[in-house]
């Protein structure tokens, strides 16, 4: 089992997370230009799965890096950068599903709803930009499919079981960054993880080759 | 092990994070029962596919389209002031010396257009901001956009399909999957504002997507 402690991150990442944070205190320019460039997928990514709308991620991430920026003379590097911003990131995805809710039922129109009509259409809808990738064709429209398909039933899930999903399986952290990122003890980290991966296995299961 | 709690302990035998003792009694289990073998390999074969994922990658607008965010903030501008040691003159002396470099860049440009190099810049620029006359226009872009299937976003900030923009707004940066142009260029001439819109549809970014950006022309 792998172990993490902020201690056994290799130094080289530290140092690199030390230099950029000093230099996003001292406001230089290009220090959030760095960041931006070092960080725009991860932060990206993770309000693309949250959310599952292409637009309103952009438009969180972008809401992620300015807070990011505005608030770094608060972040005291007790853990790493980009954990503190996929912290700041989950906070953000959870405030914004909270508001489209609110926004959806004013609509009278169930959010879940939506996304399964725009993730399921015909033809089907691309939320994950995959078909901009470079990929051999036949491969693509296979794991396109199967990526909108993922994306599609991870938004029918609970929020407490699709972000745990995505922080472990999707963007590979550890359980110790999992547990800083969302404030939860590891007990409660690991049977939440395994039960929203047993339903997400449930709903993929008519989706999937057999092994 | 029992049932129960051997459905329990699928992640952690797949993680490789089980204890030799309970993975044994596990694996003991897993031969006699059907169900948990069926589940463990449903399982296993979910995760792969999870992790068999290519990366996520944000659109190639993102960085520019964060700068201007950040600048209308005055998140960038203010830093940029203190990198060039502004911060540390008198704000009068910091005026009297953007009023310098204010006079003597004019005067270069009027040089450039003397020598009609001014031309030359404008033909290598990339494509110009259009400007429309007020915000009626940028409403009529907007609704047709996202008739199109495209998205709205009004001095950087995303705006919900169906919103009216209101006199603030001055600037609108659409993007339309390449296949709506022809529903979107109809729904604009619908609203009288075929003017605005390039008589050729932009060639599509690496995302796909079609960029176009307004702007409320100045008085207006």
């Amino acid at each position: 089992m792998e172990t993490y402690h902020p201690g056994n991150v290799s130094d080289p990442i530290r140092e690199a997370d030390r230099l950029l944070v000093s230099a996003l205190k001292r406001g230089e320019g290009p220090a959030f230009e760095s960041l931006v460039r070092l960080h725009q997928h991860r932060v990206y990514g993770l309000c693309l799965r949250m959310l599952a709308d292409r637009a309103e991620a952009e438009d969180l991430a972008q809401e992620v890096f300015i807070s990011v920026f505005k608030n770094i003379l608060t972040f005291r590097e007790e853990s790493l950068l980009s954990t503190w911003i996929y912290r700041i990131t989950r906070n953000h995805c959870l405030n914004r599903l909270k508001f489209l809710r609110r926004r959806a039922h004013e609509r009278q129109q169930p959010l879940e709803d939506t996304r399964q009509a725009d993730l399921a259409g015909e033809p089907l809808a691309d939320p994950v930009g995959a078909a901009s990738r470079p990929q051999r064709p036949d491969r693509a429209a296979e794991g396109r499919e199967l990526e909108c398909r993922i994306l599609a039933e991870l938004a029918g899930m609970s929020e407490d079981h699709r972000e745990l999903v995505i922080l472990r399986d999707f963007e590979q952290l550890s359980y110790e960054e999992i547990q800083e990122i969302t404030g939860l003890a590891e007990g409660t980290v690991k049977s939440r993880l395994h039960r929203a991966r047993m339903e997400l296995a449930r709903r993929m299961a008519p989706h999937l080759k057999d092994g | 092990m029992e049932h129960d709690i051997a459905q329990l302990h699928l992640s952690e035998l797949l993680e490789g994070s089980l204890a030799p003792g309970a993975r044994a009694e596990l694996e003991a289990h897993l031969a006699d029962c059907q169900e948990c073998r069926a589940s463990l390999d449903l399982l296993r074969r979910t995760l792969e596919a999870v992790r068999g994922l290519p990366p996520v990658e944000a659109p190639p607008q993102f960085a520019p389209r964060l700068r201007r965010r950040a600048v209308q903030a005055g998140l960038l501008a203010a830093r940029r002031r203190r990198r060039l040691g502004l911060g540390t003159l008198p704000f009068s002396s910091t005026m009297a010396l953007v009023v310098v470099l204010a006079a003597v860049g004019a005067l270069l440009v009027l040089v450039l257009l003397m020598q009609r190099q001014i031309a030359l810049l404008v033909e290598q620029a990339p494509p110009a901001v259009v400007q429309v006359p007020g915000v009626g226009a940028l409403n009529t872009l907007a609704a047709a956009a996202w008739a199109a299937g495209g998205t709205v976003r009004s001095d950087g900030r995303l705006v919900p399909p169906g919103s009216a923009l209101g006199g603030t707004s001055l600037e609108l940066d659409l993007e339309l999957p390449a296949a709506g142009w022809d529903a979107f260029r109809r729904a604009v001439a619908a609203g009288g504002g075929a003017g605005h819109l390039p008589a050729a549809q932009p060639p599509a970014g690496p995302d796909g997507r079609v960029h176009l950006l307004f702007s409320l022309r100045p008085g207006s």
